[in-house]
C-alpha cells in the first residue's frame, strides 16, 4: 500500500514542476538562512556563516536535482521531454515542408506493418513445409 | 525478518567533519520519524540539528541528504507537511509524524532491536565451557 501511494505520488510529481521547483528553493533557502543565524550565532562572520551553511548543504543544485529525481519518475520525466521536442519539430518541419511530417510518419508506420506482414508470412511458411 | 544491518555508505559527498561517522545507509529516515515522533511538527533544518545532538554529536548529517528523505517518507504517507513560521519569524515548510508513520515507526524500530540483540550475541565474549 506504502508504494502504491508513492507510486502515485511520484507520478503527480511529474506535473506541474515549476510550482513545486519553486517551493522546493523557498524551502532550501529558508534552511540556509536558519543555518545562517545559528551560525552568526556562534560567533562567525556572516561570510564564514554562509560558506559553513551552504558546505554542511552539500551544494544548492545537487540537492536540488537529487530531489527532483526523488519526486518524479525520471524516465517517464524524460520521455515526455523527447515527445515534446519530436512534436515542436514535427510543428516546425510541417511550416517548412508543409507535407513533410506526414509523409515521415506514413513511411514509418508504413515499414512497422510491412515488417510484422512479413514476420507473420515467415512463421506460416515455416508451419506449411510438408514433411 | 529484513536485513537491517547494510553496509556503511556515505549518504553525504562533502563536508566530513573528521572524527564523526556518516549516517548508515537507510537508517535517516528512521532517525527523522523518531525526531518528529519526540519533538513534535518540526522543519527540515530543525530535524538534522535534532538528529546531530541525539547522536551526540558523533553523526555527520549531509543536510542536503534529508529532503529527499523526507520527500520520501511524504510520498510513503509516513509524515505530512505545511507552511509555518519559525520562532524566528521566518518562513519555513513543518513536518509532523501521520498514524501510518508511527505505525511505520514502531515496526521498525523492533526490526532494528531485533537485530542489534542479534548482532550482540555474536559480538558477547564466548561462554565458557563446563
Amino acid at each position: 500500500m506504502k508504494r502504491l501511494r508513492a507510486c502515485f505520488s511520484r507520478f503527480a510529481g511529474l506535473f506541474q514542476k515549476r510550482r513545486r521547483d519553486r517551493e522546493f528553493a523557498e524551502e532550501l533557502e529558508s534552511h540556509l538562512q536558519l543555518h545562517i543565524e545559528d551560525n552568526l550565532r556562534a560567533g562567525m562572520t556572516p561570510r564564514e556563516a554562509r560558506r559553513q551553511a551552504l558546505i554542511k548543504l552539500g551544494g544548492i543544485e545537487q540537492t536540488k536535482e537529487i530531489y527532483r529525481d526523488r519526486r518524479g519518475i525520471p524516465f517517464l520525466d524524460t520521455l515526455f521531454q523527447d515527445l515534446r521536442f519530436a512534436l515542436r519539430m514535427l510543428r516546425i518541419n510541417r511550416l517548412i515542408f508543409p507535407h513533410f511530417s506526414s509523409a515521415s510518419i506514413l513511411c514509418s508506420c508504413e515499414a512497422t506493418v510491412r515488417r510484422r506482414l512479413s514476420r507473420r508470412c515467415n512463421v506460416r511458411r515455416v508451419f506449411s513445409l510438408p514433411n | 525478518m529484513t536485513d537491517k544491518m547494510p553496509e556503511k555508505t556515505s549518504e553525504k559527498t562533502s563536508g566530513n567533519t573528521p572524527g564523526k561517522k556518516d549516517v548508515w545507509q537507510g537508517t535517516l529516515a528512521l532517525m527523522a520519524l523518531k525526531t518528529l515522533e519526540s519533538m513534535g511538527p518540526l522543519h527540515g533544518y530543525g530535524i538534522a540539528r535534532r538528529i546531530e545532538q541525539t547522536s551526540g554529536h558523533c553523526l555527520s548529517v549531509n543536510y542536503g541528504t534529508l529532503y529527499p528523505a523526507l520527500l520520501k517518507l511524504e510520498q510513503e504517507g509516513c509524515i505530512a507537511s505545511e507552511w509555518g513560521v519559525s520562532n524566528n519569524n521566518r518562513k519555513a515548510k513543518y513536518y509532523r509524524l501521520t498514524r501510518a508513520g508511527r505505525k511505520q515507526l514502531q515496526r521498525e524500530a523492533h526490526d532494528w532491536e531485533q537485530a542489534t540483540a542479534i548482532l550482540a550475541r555474536f559480538l558477547a565474549p564466548a561462554e565458557e565451557s563446563p
